[in-house]
């Protein structure tokens, strides 16, 4: 996953609406906007533009059934956002290693 | 996961060698990343360029020669997220003990207590999955 990948799912996850939204799509199986606006302070409008951010990032999937569309959460986002911190000790093992030999280098 | 990730490593320098390829840009360069600007004072700038293009902007927060050095920085782009990096410096029987310590991943979203719950439960409904693939296919 690239970093602008991994950037898109943190700004999605960094607004609190956002990640209420995920915990109430964490819980049920494909809600409607309509649906999550009844548990959350806001209107259907702004749920559907939350929905809309978090489908840009990958976390939402919608699907149409007749007149309404159904919402689902997609996770893998999450999984390669969480191995990408993760690399994080990797990434400083690499930088370090480079760091030594070049101090081997320095007269 | 962890708030803190730390690693370290003892350079055959003396802590004043040590610091100037710690805190120099040309020095940063060799190790780093390819490209290094920064301006070592406190509040001064910091931009890195990695190989791969990626880059990121930082803000130089502590400047404690030849013992600290710590700059916050933005682990991704288009985000207001940042970690904080502690770079110390320590006298070692061979040379000079390099620790590094970046901090800050409790503060990113994806730590916050509603990723994990979608996490955990989606990690769940695979191991469930996983658990009902071979009763199927023995069935």
């Amino acid at each position: 996953m690239t970093a602008d990948a991994v950037g898109a799912t943190f700004a999605a996850l960094a607004d609190p609406t956002r990640r209420h939204v995920i915990d109430l799509l964490t819980d049920r199986e494909a809600v409607t906007a309509s649906e999550l606006a009844r548990d959350l302070p806001i209107t259907r409008q702004a749920v559907s533009k939350h929905l809309a951010t978090l489908a840009d990032a990958g976390l939402v999937t919608s699907q149409r059934a007749g007149r309404e569309t159904r919402y689902r959460l997609t996770p893998a986002p999450l999984t390669d956002a969480r191995r990408w911190i993760d690399n994080v000790g990797a990434e400083w093992d690499a930088r370090l290693s480079r760091l030594a030999r070049h101090a081997k280098r320095i007269p | 996961m962890s708030d803190s990730v730390t690693r370290e490593t003892v350079l055959d320098l003396d802590r004043d060698d040590a610091w100037r390829a710690v805190t120099d840009a040309e020095e940063l360069e060799h190790w780093l990343a390819d490209e290094v600007e920064i301006d070592l004072i406190e509040g001064g700038d910091l931009h890195v360029r990695f190989d791969d293009g990626r880059e990121r902007h930082g803000t130089v927060e502590e400047v404690t020669a030849p013992e600290r050095v710590v700059f916050r920085w933005h682990p991704v782009p288009d985000a207001e997220l940042e970690t904080v990096v502690r770079i110390e410096l320590e006298p070692a029987e061979q040379g000079t003990r390099v620790i590094v310590v970046e901090t800050g991943f409790d503060a990113l979203p994806i730590a916050s207590a509603e990723a994990c719950a979608a996490l955990n439960a989606w990690a769940w409904e695979a191991r469930l999955e996983a658990a009902a693939g071979p009763v199927l296919i023995a069935g």
